[in-house]
């Protein structure tokens, strides 16, 4: 397709050579000298050859890298520490434009939100965004607690019992009135609603995930219960997720 | 397949460029004097449509990019202004947005015509490749640009689509988040799909450029799949092909007119007609009709095989789908190129094609949709009569909502007659579900690639293969003229 060349003939080309880089269609358009079309490949045979024969100079100390035509050149160590630098140099330049789409320091910022529980009556809930995710604070009531309790002991695909679920980032035992999970279904991400499925939780409709009245998964296809953010109660009811 | 350039510069000016860039040769030798072989039929227009589908996305985008802003805030508005308030905008944005299906309407016909006639096999393998690898492009372009309008589906798209990432051990969530710029989707993650979505069609022309280059070194396939051996066996390019190609795209842009003005809507989501809300999920999550059968093969998987969860190994099977495509060359073992020649071969993929919409289907449907049920539901209930004499009864029903109603009332009647109800046990029937069903489809996806057609090849009797080209079309003409010999 490329035939450029095709008008200069070789004898008044002033590059020459060029008869000697066979019929392929690129290598005709391109004014290469033959002898540095063919480097590469002997470039890749001496370096494995030095790959060999330094494993090979640690056997016998006396052989010399610089004397035989098959053996590694200092211009070939020239060759690989050049290329290592370069790609060291490239992998330097290229962390920036990779690193700039991580979560940017205002987004970071955000990581942290205080909320007073005392706002959300008993058995209702509030949607609350943290980290731009949309987090549940649920006031159980009694009955909820109680059936979440009751079924501490039932198989679970996430096992933890309702102390767990409710447990605040120090470690210390939270409010079991107060269940503080993000709203997004373990599976796929998409926000359950309570009142749904058969354990009296959440229900996530997308594809049919049941969450029992302490957020754990009990069917359906999500492999984890909701996640509980890191939280804890800074004072009385105030809760700091983050 | 170019043999020596045919090019002969006219005017003076002609021929002082090509002794400079002999830009002028190159396209009379690509396009004008190229040796097209003289049997290709209809299905060999769609590189045409495809090229032509391409410009008319950049064209319309760099317009749309000209009215959009990329915010959370604005995204949405700006969308609907272009549709009411700038000029023609209603036009353009409907040619851009219905153009992606056109897309890959006719990338779909494009591939399936070169997987029947073998166009995958040696020497062209790489061609096959570089157009997976197009393919590909095409659909992250689409998804990035499904996003945009920032409705509905397009964030809740967004999210499950990022959510698959998860599905990966360890570095998962780290590389969701890196995607996103965030830990939901948010402005960030908008913005940067803004800018890539603007970039990939132009590697996507890079790659088109790749994907012709080869096809003019290895020259085109055709429905006999016979190499072009002479002269006899081909036609100039222009203008056989290009008036060939011009029928074809009249056809297509009619087609696409037909969607644009008066179906514009017909292939999106109502559900983007709503300002995307991170709080509020749609109760069913589908992506565009192209992308559907992989959502299904995705979805086929609820169960977990050993280590890999259902989540990840329906991510690796969904990956695995377009993956399995660079490798075809490779697993079809067949010598015969064209399954115009190939009888069982032939079957097998009429098949394949009815799975792929199979899929498609599957991919639009709730996962727990039941197909077909072997009976009803039946909760049989014990109970003991006034005189201490045992007696059932039976509640049936289509689903066991309705048996259940069913039961209760039988149970009423029981309990008004005096008797005391004990225990009941609940008879389920057998359901094939869509889940089940994508399953079966996924495994014929797969079994056809990495099964049927290396073994097919080998086993396989062909039928016979015309020499040459001119002689495939000799012996076609031959039965034209005397059709009353054979009958």
């Amino acid at each position: 397709m490329i035939k450029g060349e095709t008008h200069g003939t070789a004898s008044n080309d002033p590059r020459g050579g060029l008869k000697d880089c066979g019929d392929a269609p690129l290598a005709r358009g391109l004014p290469i000298f033959p002898a540095l079309r063919a480097k590469p490949a002997v470039k890749l045979r001496i370096l494995v050859k030095s790959w060999g024969s330094s494993v090979a100079n640690h056997a016998s100390p006396a052989a010399n890298a610089e004397t035989a035509g098959d053996e590694p050149t200092r211009r070939d160590f020239i060759y690989v520490a050049t290329g290592a630098m370069g790609a060291v140099g490239v992998a330097a330049v290229a962390w920036p434009f990779i690193d700039q789409m991580s979560p940017a320091a205002d987004t970071l910022a955000l990581s942290a939100t205080e909320y007073d529980l005392a706002q959300v009556p008993e058995g209702q809930q509030v949607v609350i965004f943290w980290r731009g995710k949309p987090v549940f604070i649920r006031h159980r009531t009694p009955a909820e607690i109680a059936a979440a309790k009751k079924d501490d002991a039932a198989s679970m695909r996430d096992p933890q019992t309702d102390a767990d679920r409710v447990i605040q980032a120090n470690g210390q035992p939270g409010k079991a009135e107060y269940l503080v999970v993000e709203a997004s279904c373990t599976h796929f991400g998409c926000v359950p609603t309570f009142g749904g499925g058969s354990f009296g939780g959440w229900l996530c409709a997308c594809h049919g995930s049941v969450y029992d009245t302490a957020a754990r998964i009990r069917s359906g296809p999500a492999p984890q219960n909701l996640i509980v953010p890191p939280y804890t109660y800074t004072s009385g009811t105030v809760v700091k997720i983050g | 397949m170019s043999g020596p350039s045919t090019y002969v510069p006219k005017s003076g000016f002609e021929q002082w460029l090509d002794k400079r860039l002999p830009v002028m040769r190159l396209m009379h030798d690509s396009f004008i004097d190229y040796p097209t072989p003289r049997n290709l039929n209809y299905f060999w227009t769609f590189g045409a449509i495809l090229t032509l589908c391409l410009i008319t996305q950049v064209v319309t985008g760099i317009v749309l990019a000209m009215h959009y802003t990329a915010s959370v805030d604005l995204a949405f508005d700006s969308v609907q202004r272009i549709k009411r308030d700038v000029p023609f905008g209603w036009l353009i944005q409907s040619i851009h947005a219905t153009g992606a299906s056109m897309f890959f309407l006719a990338v779909y016909i494009h591939m399936f015509r070169g997987l029947y006639y073998g166009s995958y096999k040696a020497p062209r393998e790489l061609l096959w490749i570089i157009g997976v690898a197009i393919y590909l492009a095409m659909i992250i372009t689409a998804f990035l640009g499904y996003v945009l309008p920032w409705g509905q589906m397009s964030f809740w798209g967004a999210t499950v689509i990022t959510n698959f990432f998860t599905a990966v051990p360890i570095v998962g969530t780290p590389i969701q988040q890196w995607l996103m710029g965030g830990f939901a989707i948010d402005n960030p993650t908008l913005t940067r799909f803004f800018s890539l979505h603007y970039l990939l069609p132009f590697v996507i022309f890079g790659l088109v450029i790749l994907h012709v280059w080869a096809l003019h070194v290895t020259g085109q396939n055709n429905p006999d799949g016979v190499e072009v051996k002479d002269k006899a066996d081909t036609v100039p390019f222009t203008p056989y092909a290009t008036v060939k190609d011009l029928v074809s795209v009249a056809f297509f842009v009619l087609m696409f007119a037909a969607f644009v003005f008066f179906l514009p809507d017909a292939l999106g989501h109502p559900d983007n007609y709503i300002p995307a809300d991170p709080l509020k999920t749609p109760p069913h999550i589908v992506p565009e009709w192209y992308l559907l059968p992989f959502y299904a093969i995705l979805r086929a998987i609820d169960f977990s095989i050993g280590p890999i969860s259902a989540k990840l190994g329906g991510l690796l099977l969904m990956v695995g789908a377009i993956g399995v495509l660079v490798a075809l060359p490779w697993l079809d073992t067949s010598k015969v190129r064209s399954m115009r020649y190939r009888p069982l071969a032939r079957i097998f993929f009429v098949i394949f094609v009815v799975v792929c919409g199979a899929l498609g289907w599957a991919g639009g449907q709730s996962p727990d949709k039941v197909i077909w049920q072997s009976s009803s539901f039946r909760i049989e209930g014990q109970a003991t009569g006034p005189g201490g004499a045992a007696q059932t009864y039976v509640g049936a029903g289509v689903t066991l909502e309705a048996a259940e109603k069913a039961f209760e009332k039988e149970k009423a009647k029981v309990v008004a007659a005096g008797a005391a109800p004990q225990s009941s046990t609940v008879t389920t029937p057998f359901q094939f579900k869509v889940t089940q069903f994508s399953q079966l489809l996924t495994l014929y996806y797969f079994a056809f690639f990495l099964l049927i057609l290396p073994i097919l090849g080998l086993r396989e009797t062909p039928g016979r293969v015309p020499e040459t080209i001119a002689k495939a079309i000799g012996a076609k003409h031959a039965a034209a003229a005397a059709p009353d010999r054979e009958a």
